[in-house]
């Protein structure tokens, strides 16, 4: 059986996810286990860490498992072919280097800017701008923006009346894109 | 000088006392320093239905009133200020530490599960410090006076759950993209793709990505580093590889801070203090001697 004809099988497969990834966390405790001094409690807390592990790995979204979550990061061979830009402006004039996360974290713009929670913030209004299908004109949309530009303003004095977000598409190169509007919020 | 050398590595000894405290300190410290730099009452000036709780928020959110209260600056603010107080005498006092680690540990988790119910995804860089944390409050009784250099149990039990919990995230990364994308992933320009969303996207990124653009390099170097992510279990099997393991994840993790402007150091600071090599095991040790009471161990 070739490498792809198991990954084929592995995408249909739950059970067979669960198997390969409870399998996998019960082997590497067992093996850890060989080399020290266990005691009843200690294997209880590993079967129950190895089995939530596993769980969250093979039910990525559900929320209730959290801290056990998928690992499976930059794992699909097809990702995305768009990115989202966040575009803010005051009275038609553009705000550089606008970033929601800019202003919950405590790094300034540079180089090595993250170490926490980058793109979170971003991805949450994304979520619900999602739940409400909408481009423009919903109050916990509007609300959700409208806090993060006051405290873009509390942080660095400065004035946004204007946030559009937009979802480009990136060429074969990475280089050229075309753009959707994702959601636009104007300030009242 | 026979005794001194012995009791030096029986200090030393792989799942032993010291191992065990050594990472007990270490996690401590990083949650002490992701609390302080991160400006948690910050979040209380987004609108309530900004949060989603996740995972162990729900409890939180269980009464409505609490939650409101806890996510408002002044909660937020009493919060941390309360988790450095409690680390900070985890930390400084043994004998307070058994009150202060619980105490901090359900602080942290509190913290993280506010910021987290503010974010649209998991952090994956706090996933293992947090379990980590878990661990060390849950599986040891901190205050045992015994300060054995040899493996009791629940000093034990800190250092091979703490490795599970780095080896088994390590493992299922590489696993899964193995599995998922097969050789096809390292072939074309997947990487590439996800480099230039992240680049152009998300983050405060102001580096130059066009000039790396030369995928089969980045190709072999993400397949080199999927094998290293796969093959973590080699650092409870095969203590020879531990260090060169640990070297060469650790330039990985630089070369991705330049790449995705993402940085893990906290897993990279637990990686190095759970498996350094200083860390030995009496049987790999074998031309020094039997330790001192090395025959407790299984």
């Amino acid at each position: 059986m070739t490498l792809r004809q198991v990954s084929e099988l592995y995408s249909r497969s739950v059970m067979l996810i669960g198997a390969l990834y409870i399998g996998l966390a019960f082997a590497i405790i067992y093996v850890a286990s060989l080399h020290h001094r266990t005691t009843p409690r200690g294997r209880g807390l590993a079967l129950v860490f190895g089995a939530c592990l596993a769980a969250g790995q093979v039910l990525p979204a559900h929320p209730s498992l959290y801290p056990f979550v998928a690992w499976n990061m930059y794992s699909d061979p097809r990702p995305p072919d768009y990115f989202i830009q966040v575009r803010a402006s005051d009275h038609g004039e553009a705000v550089p280097e606008f970033r929601f996360e800019r202003h919950l974290l405590p790094f300034s713009p540079g180089p090595l800017t993250g170490y926490s929670t980058l793109g979170t913030i971003t991805a949450r209004v994304l979520q619900l701008i999602g739940h409400c299908r909408c481009t423009e004109m919903d109050s916990t949309v509007d609300r959700a923006i409208a806090a993060l530009v006051a405290i873009h303003r509390l942080r660095e004095g400065r004035h946004v009346d204007r946030i559009e977000i937009v979802e480009a598409d990136l060429d074969n190169n990475g280089r050229q894109y075309r753009e959707r509007r994702v959601y636009v919020w104007l300030s009242k | 000088m026979a005794v001194q050398v012995d009791e030096r590595q029986s200090n030393r000894v792989w799942g032993g006392a010291k191992h065990a405290l050594a990472i007990r300190t270490m996690v401590i410290l990083v949650w002490l320093i992701i609390v302080t730099t991160t400006p948690y009452q910050t979040f209380g000036h987004l609108p309530a239905e900004f949060f989603e709780p996740k995972g162990v928020g729900h409890i939180l959110r269980w009464s409505h009133s609490v939650w409101l209260a806890l996510t408002t600056t002044v909660g937020l603010t009493v919060l941390k200020w309360s988790a450095v107080a409690c680390g900070l005498v985890a930390l400084l006092s043994p004998r307070a530490s058994r009150v202060a680690l619980p105490a901090f540990c359900t602080l942290v988790v509190c913290l993280d599960a506010i910021v987290k119910a503010a974010a649209g995804f998991p952090n994956h860089a706090q996933l293992a410090p947090l379990l980590i944390l878990l661990v060390v409050s849950i599986a040891a009784d901190p205050t045992d006076p015994s300060g054995s250099a040899i493996a009791t149990g629940p000093q034990s039990n800190v250092v091979w759950l703490s490795s599970c919990c780095l080896v088994i995230p390590y493992t299922f990364i590489g696993v899964n993209r193995l599995v998922v994308g097969g050789l096809s992933y390292f072939q074309g320009d997947a990487l590439f793709t996800y480099l230039s969303g992240v680049s152009r996207g998300l983050s405060t990124y102001p580096f130059q990505f066009s000039p790396v653009h030369v995928m089969p390099v980045l190709n072999v170097g993400f397949a080199l580093m999927t094998l290293l992510e796969a093959s973590a279990l080699s650092l409870l099997l095969l203590p020879a590889v531990r260090k060169w393991w640990l070297v060469a994840m650790t330039l990985c993790q630089v070369m991705i801070v330049f790449l995705m402007n993402i940085s893990f150091w906290e897993n990279i600071v637990l990686l190095w203090t759970v498996f350094s090599p200083v860390w030995t095991r009496p049987q790999d040790n074998a031309a020094a001697g039997p330790l001192p009471g090395a025959s407790e161990l299984r």
